[in-house]
């Protein structure tokens, strides 16, 4: 297996407050990759540390091969990386439709259309929406288009902080579905942030736990999921 | 405008009148009035032979308080949904006030007008009689809406929607149409429109490209920029001075002039553009007065305060629009028409009405481009376009360039017309009239942008007459929009992209 994204010794600060102390983190192709941890953990930082913003203190992000430690964001998601960032930031102002197209700012433009109906099959409400302002949608609409904006990059590797957050069971359980679809059948390498570890560990091939700005824990999906450990603090009283 | 404020504001859930509440509240209002009043114009310096004297109008502020208190009084009662006598009162003295007024305007005599109006100011006395009709509308729209359910009322708002959509759809081409014929109507009817027309509409014709230009800017892009002027004085400059300098025409120095800005643009936004918000608003603004004194200062130059005159007239294709002359071809002279200097203003009309378009169908265009899509993004929302490729250092650099670049022509275009230029033409206050053009437009409407210039360029012009006035004017224009329309004229938004072809059918 190639490692397509490998974090090592990774630190990041906020001013002086180090948000992450030397974090190792490796995501192979084809494999999806989880990490919980509580409140404040790092996840997200880790997450946009990995795409360039905020800038990596110490340590290394290779991805594809590639060491992006002091790469702007903008020239690190040419290399075929794309997120689905934490509170969704799709485009208020604009339709459904021109969000995808943002989301498309790096890919060919032949493909377009192609991908647009893709999007469009895997999230039958857009298309009802695609004339719709993207602040008007409700909170389900907005993760669904935050993916299937990040989808039409092509991305080889996707990072997603927390897309069940706030949602309905029954939509969480859709957005679920629709990341192992994207695992199995495209054969994307995925890179999963949640709190809702149950879920995503039993998704997942492999997991970390971050706590502090440190990974404490690290194993398959099933070792987390039997760790007393994670039970005791990410499954109790959930799940 | 205090009345204002309250008549837009929603109608307080309680219906319960408390008369000494409202007569409160009235009090206080009248207060303000009172004392802003006789600050503003309790006191007038007339001149007298030998010297200055000072004269009192404390009558006309009394008035003014007691009309401030009584309209007050009458929003309150509106307020409180007691629509049916202010309906009877003030359409009572709306009719008295405008008939009177009528009849005395149309005679020309002042008859009783004089007992029931305490300005003496023809002006005040038809803002009263507005104030009047205006408190008789709002009390005739609440009753209509009173009996209504909400749902009734949303469905008559959803219509007025729709209604307002196709009115935009229709106004640009309608304003196009009538830019087009409206300097014909100097000759068909010249006392509609005479010469001092065109010239206005010349000038709001410069004011709107020089709105869309900044509007890539603050309204495409999100970049609030405070000293766009400098922009329109490097292309005026460099026009003037290349004329100068190097004997060349108007259209060979226009496109220089353009990229003179628009390299001023990049100049200008290169170590700024990393600041947000208010900071970048405060560095251009900066950087606007700069230009002006340096344009101010560098005498052997730019002329110092002094200015540059004998800026050379626009050529049609080369033919000039000067006195018929033996040896040389003009305009007049090819045509056999007589000389006449107006027939240059309608030239210039045209010139300045087809750069103007050239703004608009280049906004219009890159707007659908993956750099207008770009502008947009990093508007809304400028971490989330960073992460989808959007490069924002560059940008952003176009959009200011793009932006500088049609200022420069604006500029070029206003030293030919005028034949002179000087720092003072440069001011802080042009800057802040075009920001106003397009805020009040509605960022990033363009069609915004015209009505906007149309009301803030065109009105005080064709209203000279109303000297001080028209400023209140002015000011009284721009708080009306803010209260009734604070995003703007208009301001709806057209997608860039329309309906997935594969999406028909399908709509919500
Ligand atoms: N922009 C910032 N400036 C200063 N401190 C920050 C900033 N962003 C995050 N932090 C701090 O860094 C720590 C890690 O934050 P982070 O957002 O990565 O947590 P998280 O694991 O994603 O938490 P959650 O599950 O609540 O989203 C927190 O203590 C947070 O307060
Ligand atoms: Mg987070």
């Amino acid at each position: 297996m190639t490692s397509m994204l490998e974090v090592a010794g990774l630190h990041t600060f906020y001013g002086n407050i180090e948000a992450l102390k030397g974090v190792d983190v490796a995501v192979n192709e084809g494999e999806i990759v989880t990490l919980i941890g509580s409140n404040g953990a790092g996840k997200t930082t880790l997450l946009n540390t990995i795409c360039g913003n905020p800038r990596v203190a110490r340590g290394r992000v290779v991805l594809f091969g590639q060491d992006v430690s002091s790469r702007e964001t903008y020239d690190i998601v040419r290399l075929g990386i794309s997120q689905v960032p934490e509170g969704r930031r799709i485009f208020p102002g604009m339709t459904v439709l021109e969000n995808l197209q943002l989301g498309a700012t790096l890919s060919d433009p032949a493909h377009f259309q192609s991908d647009v109906d893709m999007a469009f099959a895997m999230f039958p409400i857009l298309k009802q929406r695609q004339g719709q302002r993207g602040g008007t949608l409700s909170g389900g609409e907005q993760q669904m288009l935050a993916i299937a904006r990040a989808l039409m990059s092509r991305p080889r590797i996707l990072l997603l902080d927390e897309p069940s957050l706030g949602l309905a069971p029954m939509i969480v359980k859709q957005i679920f579905a629709v990341i192992r679809e994207l695992n199995q059948a495209r054969k994307m390498t995925i890179f999963l942030v949640e709190q809702n570890a149950y879920h995503a560990l039993r998704l997942a091939h492999r997991g970390y736990v971050l706590a502090n700005g440190k990974v404490v824990l690290a194993g398959t999906g099933a070792e987390l999921l039997a760790s007393p450990e994670v039970r005791k603090a990410y499954l109790e009283g959930g799940a | 405008m205090a009345e204002a404020a309250a008549a837009a504001a929603p109608a307080a859930p309680s219906r319960s009148f408390d008369a000494r509440a409202a007569l409160i509240e009235s009090a206080k209002v009248a207060f303000v009035v009172l004392v802003l009043a006789a600050t503003m114009v309790g006191v007038e310096i007339a001149d007298v032979t030998g010297g200055h004297e000072v004269r009192t109008r404390f009558g006309q502020v009394a008035a003014a308080a007691g009309v401030a208190f009584a309209a007050r009084y009458v929003l309150v009662l509106l307020r409180h949904g007691r629509h049916g006598p202010v309906l009877v009162g003030a359409g009572a003295i709306a009719a008295l006030l405008i008939g009177v007024l009528a009849v005395e305007w149309a005679t020309g005599q002042r008859t009783i007008g004089r007992y029931l109006l305490p300005f003496e100011n023809p002006v005040m006395d038809w803002v009263l009689a507005a104030i009047a009709l205006f408190l008789f509308g709002r009390a005739a729209q609440l009753r209509r809406l009173e009996g209504r359910t909400a749902s009734a009322t949303e469905a008559s708002e959803a219509r007025w929607g729709d209604r307002g959509r196709w009115l935009i759809r229709w106004l640009g081409p309608a304003f196009f149409g009538f830019g087009l014929v409206f300097p014909f109507l100097f000759f068909i009817a010249p006392d509609i429109v005479d010469r001092r027309m065109l010239d206005i509409a010349v000038l709001v014709l410069t004011y709107i490209m020089l709105g869309w230009g900044l509007n890539i800017v603050v309204g495409l892009a999100g970049l609030l920029d405070l000293g766009y002027v400098a922009f329109f004085a490097v292309g005026a400059y460099s026009y003037a001075l290349l004329a100068d300098n190097f004997s060349l025409g108007f259209w060979i120095c226009l496109p220089f002039a353009g990229i003179m800005s628009a390299f001023a643009g990049i100049l200008l936004g290169f170590p700024v553009l990393r600041l947000r918000g208010d900071y970048l608003a405060i560095v251009t603004l900066g950087f606007g007065e700069m230009i002006r004194i340096i344009l101010l200062n560098w005498q052997a130059f730019t002329g110092g305060p002094n200015g540059l005159s004998g800026i050379p007239r626009p050529t049609l294709f080369g033919i000039p629009f000067e006195e018929p002359d033996e040896d040389k071809l003009t305009f007049h002279g090819l045509l056999g028409l007589e000389f006449d200097t107006s027939h240059r203003i309608v030239f210039m009309y045209f010139l300045i009405f087809a750069l103007a378009m050239l703004t608009n169908a280049f906004t219009q265009r890159i707007r659908r481009l993956p750099v207008g899509r770009a502008w947009e993004a990093l508007r809304e929302d400028e971490i989330a376009s960073r992460s989808l490729g959007i490069n924002p250092t560059n940008t952003k650099l176009t959009a200011f360039a793009i932006g500088a670049m049609f200022a420069g022509f604006a500029g070029s275009f206003a030293g030919t017309r005028l034949g002179f230029i000087a720092p003072e033409m440069f001011t802080f206050l042009e800057s802040a009239v075009i920001v106003a053009i397009v805020v009040l437009g509605g960022f990033g409407s363009q069609l915004g942008v015209v009505l906007a210039a149309i009301l803030l360029i065109g009105l005080p012009e064709v209203f000279r007459e109303l000297k001080d006035f028209r400023m209140v004017a002015f000011g009284l224009a721009m708080v009306g929009i803010m209260l009734w329309r604070p995003s703007g004229l208009i301001s709806h938004r057209d997608p860039t992209i329309r309906l997935h072809p594969a999406g028909r059918g399908g709509g919500s």
